[in-house]
């Protein structure tokens, strides 16, 4: 019996830093990138060989920046997955970063069917201070190149910057939708430590309030819909079902295996995550040698991510099969949650989710489902 | 006097909150070696983690010490004073142990107008006052200037006020001299009846309610049998003994001394601070001046956070009432928190000290109501109600009349702030008394007010008119009728009686317009939007609105991070644990004590 499994493969590699960013990664440096490489393909061929009935059917290269990796390191990488593991390739993508978008083309031979492109905003100044290094003719120049070689192309937007206000969201949906079937605005989410989060703090920078930052979400989604995307996560949006295939396994709660410094992997009901040190890293504590961090869930764990991440959801959940999978009576059991979230909670047709304007309150609703 | 009582002195330290009082004790201990330097920590006095931070004194902690002088040692007792107008009973019988006291004053600050208060009853009981200038070590110290200060403001001679600095030891033995120069030792007959003032009690695990006490007259040891002279309850003393500074037997005190008995006593209620204690048999026929029975002024209900915890509150508040028998409680319940306590203290202060002692010893999270006062309310039917929760107020229509507790308010100030003052006491619905000028820089000013106007914000009110140099001093003066109503808060339109207060009619409508205003900012967005509404027997007399929140959401989880996602939710929801459920509205605890935080204006 074989298993389909995602395979993310993190690159923690940047050739600068962007102020907001607190995702694992360092400066490029070719020997570091040498060294990396090798220890991941010694972890794919350790995690498959434990778990020898996966079947990898998406690939995600993320990071960092995937894409200011030599092309030679990145053919070592996909050749190594295809040798040791069994591929049903549905959906492959990679991240790329407007301003090392060169090998653009080359990623389509080794099986790339999808790009995300990293675009944030195209407006200049508020690119320049959340410190990404590319101009918004560069992600344009990016969206427009990648539209001509890849079936699907994915913009990463994103709302509540320094600045930013309804008309640059507006301005940006209409300038990339028409080279894009696929759509992720988000909103900024600044942690302290971060250069951003201590100028925020510190008064030099100050960010739209949450009413503003919900007004961009408001008029982006109603652009989108208006031109035919359709949401199908707080943060996703697609044309025509090309859904991200490999994000969905994240909230679908389906197993995926992590490759890399701070990779995270979810294998057979248990949580794995990989220490976000590079040398710790290198020195072989990850999942290949089983020195990753293991979380077991129990069942109460288990039933609570499942709310957290369906109601992420569009559709969110269906209350068979919640019953079903943890054995329990989802309305009795969580009557007093439900009537408490009446404003925001859809509960009908069999399923629960958020209404459609309530979205963004998904951590609100999620906080009452914690077991306490 | 016997030779014995010779070497003895008994003094305390009067001093405002931060002009060195603890530090000038702390180096006393220091020089007489009472405490090992091992032992010493700073603020020795000060038991309490809540003294310590705050830099107040709330429990007297006496202590005993040796100095030798001219060739003869002296035996010092020094006795801490609170320093705050809710325990200034306390202050005056710690004051009545002591026959002379250390005035520090600031040199860089002079004299300050808490000062006063306890100076002033420092001279009705009578006491050697003995000025001493602090911090002459910093550059912007004016130690001349300060001595003519005190010169003209309380009118002592000052011109032999050691100037020292408790922060670096400096001048210390000169204060130790003087002290025995200058405070009388104590007198009183060894061989009279037994006469000890009651003048701080604690409850011991082990040895049950201790009684800190100086002996006016006569001696006790231990296997006498004693007798409290306000109930005539008698108990066998199990133990004498002195403050080292920790508690250490010794065969009996007598005439002079200060230090504590124990005698199995269970109920500190029975150890009642002023009281005098006797020998059952041939014991004194007068008592010692000055027992008064401490009333408790300010009522809140005290509730657990979580209603789960609610039998561990009552245990703890059973523990804290062991120490302190000025608390009284008794058992309520409110729609809107459940089970709880309706408490009685001394005042804010107390109040505050109370709650703290909970949350920090007891590691409970308490939602506790705006304090009220103790209404006699009056019935068409003739009946009399003592009603200490406003939420029990009957309905208006059963109202015959309504009274209130009023105290006399004593307020010093210098002449320039008499104006101010006095619009603030007219503001409270004071009713003027007198005003006498002390001396050409102070006024004592005398109303009438009703406590409930002096337990909110009358006190930080009379501080920020007089640029801090008023100080206020009040004792309680019966009860007197009232125009007052039931303003009533109401959340997404049902009342939480935990948010009603009692106001006067003319006062009713601003102060209903501040609580909702102050509310909204208080109570968090939620899913709904939610009517914060004021009313008066059911007409609505002031309306806000807190807005439905629009976003809380977490960002995407790529990298498929999900631990994190799940931290981040748990680490939200433990900050909202301080939320009270009250209908279908969250409400933050710190709200039902928003009446106390309306701004002035």
């Amino acid at each position: 019996m074989t298993t389909n499994r995602g395979l993310y493969i993190h690159i923690p590699f940047c050739s600068i830093k962007c102020a907001y960013c607190d995702f694992y990664s360092v400066a490029i440096d070719t020997d570091l990138v040498e060294r990396y490489a090798k220890e991941q393909k010694k972890e794919l061929s350790l995690v498959l060989s434990r778990y020898p009935q996966t079947v990898i059917d998406t690939i995600y290269i993320g990071g960092g920046t995937p894409s200011v990796l030599p092309i030679s390191i990145l053919e070592g990488i996909v050749g190594h997955i295809h040798k040791c593991a069994s591929v049903n390739i549905r959906e492959f993508t990679i991240e790329i970063n407007p301003c090392s978008s060169d090998n653009l083309a080359y990623y389509k031979s080794l099986g790339v069917n999808r790009v995300s492109i990293g675009v944030q905003t195209l407006n200049p100044q508020i690119l320049k201070i959340i410190g990404r290094s590319h101009t918004p003719g560069q992600a344009l120049d990016a969206l427009e190149r990648a539209a001509g070689i890849y079936p699907n192309v994915s913009a990463d937007l994103m709302l509540g910057l320094p600045g930013q206000n309804v008309e640059d969201v507006g301005c940006a949906l209409n300038k990339v939708m028409p080279f894009v079937n696929h759509i992720s605005q988000y909103m900024l989410k600044l942690s302290d430590d971060t250069p951003m989060g201590r100028a925020v703090n510190g008064g030099s920078i100050a960010l739209p309030d949450d009413d503003a930052s919900a007004d961009m979400y408001d008029a982006g989604y109603s652009i989108m819909r208006q031109n035919g995307y359709a949401r199908y996560e707080i943060s996703n949006f697609c044309k025509d079902k090309n859904y991200s295939l490999h994000n969905l396994k994240y909230w679908n709660r389906e197993d995926y295996i992590g490759i890399g410094a701070s990779a995270h992997s979810f294998i057979e009901g248990v949580r794995y995550e990989n220490p976000s040190d590079l040398t710790s890293y290198l020195g072989g504590n990850h999942l290949g040698n089983g020195k990753a961090n293991s979380i077991i869930l129990s069942k109460g764990d288990a039933l609570f991510e499942y709310i957290m991440l369906k109601l992420r959801l569009e559709d969110g959940f269906s209350i068979d099969e919640i019953n079903g999978l943890f054995g329990i009576d989802f309305l009795a059991r969580y009557d007093m949650e439900i009537k408490s979230l009446c404003g925001i909670l859809e509960v009908s047709g069999g399923r629960v989710k958020m209404k459609k304007d309530k979205m963004l309150l998904e951590s609100y609703a999620a906080r009452r489902f914690l077991p306490d | 006097m016997e030779d014995r009582q010779k070497f003895i002195r008994n003094f305390c330290i009067v001093a405002h909150i931060d002009h060195g009082k603890s530090t000038l004790a702390d180096r006393i201990i220091e020089k007489t070696g009472a405490v090992s330097e091992r032992e010493m920590k700073s603020q020795i006095l000060d038991d309490m983690d809540i003294e310590r931070e705050r830099g107040i004194t709330i429990k007297l902690t006496p202590v005993r010490m040796f100095y030798k002088y001219e060739g003869k040692e002296y035996t010092f007792n020094l006795i801490d004073t609170p320093g705050h107008v809710d325990f200034t009973y306390e202050v005056s019988r710690s004051l009545a142990a002591c026959e002379g006291a250390l005035l520090v004053v600031d040199a860089t600050q002079g004299i300050e107008a808490q000062t006063l208060t306890n100076v002033y009853l420092a001279l009705d009981n009578n006491l050697e006052i003995l000025p001493v200038i602090n911090k002459i070590d910093l550059p912007s110290a004016d130690p001349e200037a300060t001595r003519k200060e005190i010169e003209d403001v309380i009118g002592l001679d000052a011109s032999e006020a050691p100037l020292i600095s408790a922060k670096e030891g400096l001048n210390i033995e000169e204060v130790l001299n003087q002290i025995i120069e200058k405070i009388p030792p104590p007198s009183g007959n060894p061989n009279a009846p037994l006469k000890a003032l009651i003048f701080d009690s604690v409850y011991d695990n082990y040895k049950g309610a201790i009684c800190n006490i100086r002996i006016v007259d006569g001696s006790v040891s231990a296997g006498q049998r004693i007798k409290m002279m306000s109930t005539g309850k008698e108990f066998e003393v199990t133990e004498v003994g002195v403050f080292a500074p920790n508690m250490k037997p010794v065969d009996s005190l007598s005439a002079g001394e200060v230090g504590y008995i124990a005698a199995s006593i269970k109920n500190v209620k029975d150890t009642a601070v002023g009281d005098t204690i006797t020998h059952a048999v041939g014991g004194a026929i007068e008592p010692l001046q000055g027992y008064k029975k401490v009333q408790p002024m300010v009522f809140a209900g005290i509730y657990p956070a979580d209603g789960s915890r609610y039998n561990e509150l009552r245990d703890a508040l059973d523990k804290l009432n062991l120490n302190d028998a000025a608390l009284v409680v008794e058992p309520e319940s409110s729609g809107a928190l459940g089970f709880g306590f309706r408490c009685g203290f001394l005042g804010l202060l107390h109040m505050e000290i109370i709650e703290e002692r909970l949350e920090r010893e007891f590691d409970l999270d308490l939602v506790t109501t705006a304090p009220s006062v103790s209404y006699k309310v009056y019935k068409t039917n003739g009946e009399m109600v003592v009603v200490e929760n406003p939420s029990k107020l009957p309905s208006p229509a059963l109202i015959e009349k309504i009274e209130e507790p009023m105290v006399k308010a004593f307020i010093y100030t210098p002449p320039e702030y008499v104006g101010a003052v006095m619009e603030l006491c007219q503001q409270k619905r004071g009713i003027y008394e007198n005003l006498t000028y002390l001396e050409s820089t102070r006024v004592k000013i005398e109303y009438l007010i009703p406590l409930a106007e002096i337990i909110y914000d009358f006190f930080d009110a009379l501080k920020s008119r007089s640029r801090g140099y008023a100080s206020l001093d009040y004792e309680p003066c019966g009860y007197a009728e009232g125009d007052l109503v039931k303003l009533d808060i109401l959340l997404n339109g049902d009342v939480c009686d935990a948010l009603s207060v009692i106001v006067h009619r003319d006062h009713a409508y601003a102060t209903g317009r501040r609580m909702a205003e102050k509310l909204k900012d208080i109570i968090p967005r939620q899913q709904f939007e939610i009517p914060v509404q004021a009313a008066i027997g059911g007409k609505v007399i002031a309306r806000e609105t807190v807005k439905a929140v629009r976003k809380d959401v977490l960002a995407k989880c790529y990298g498929g991070d999900i631990t994190r996602k799940k931290k981040l939710l748990e680490k939200q929801k433990e900050g909202k644990k301080r939320m009270r459920q009250i209908g279908s509205v969250e409400v933050p605890s710190e709200a039902f004590m928003s009446i106390l935080k309306l701004d002035d204006n």
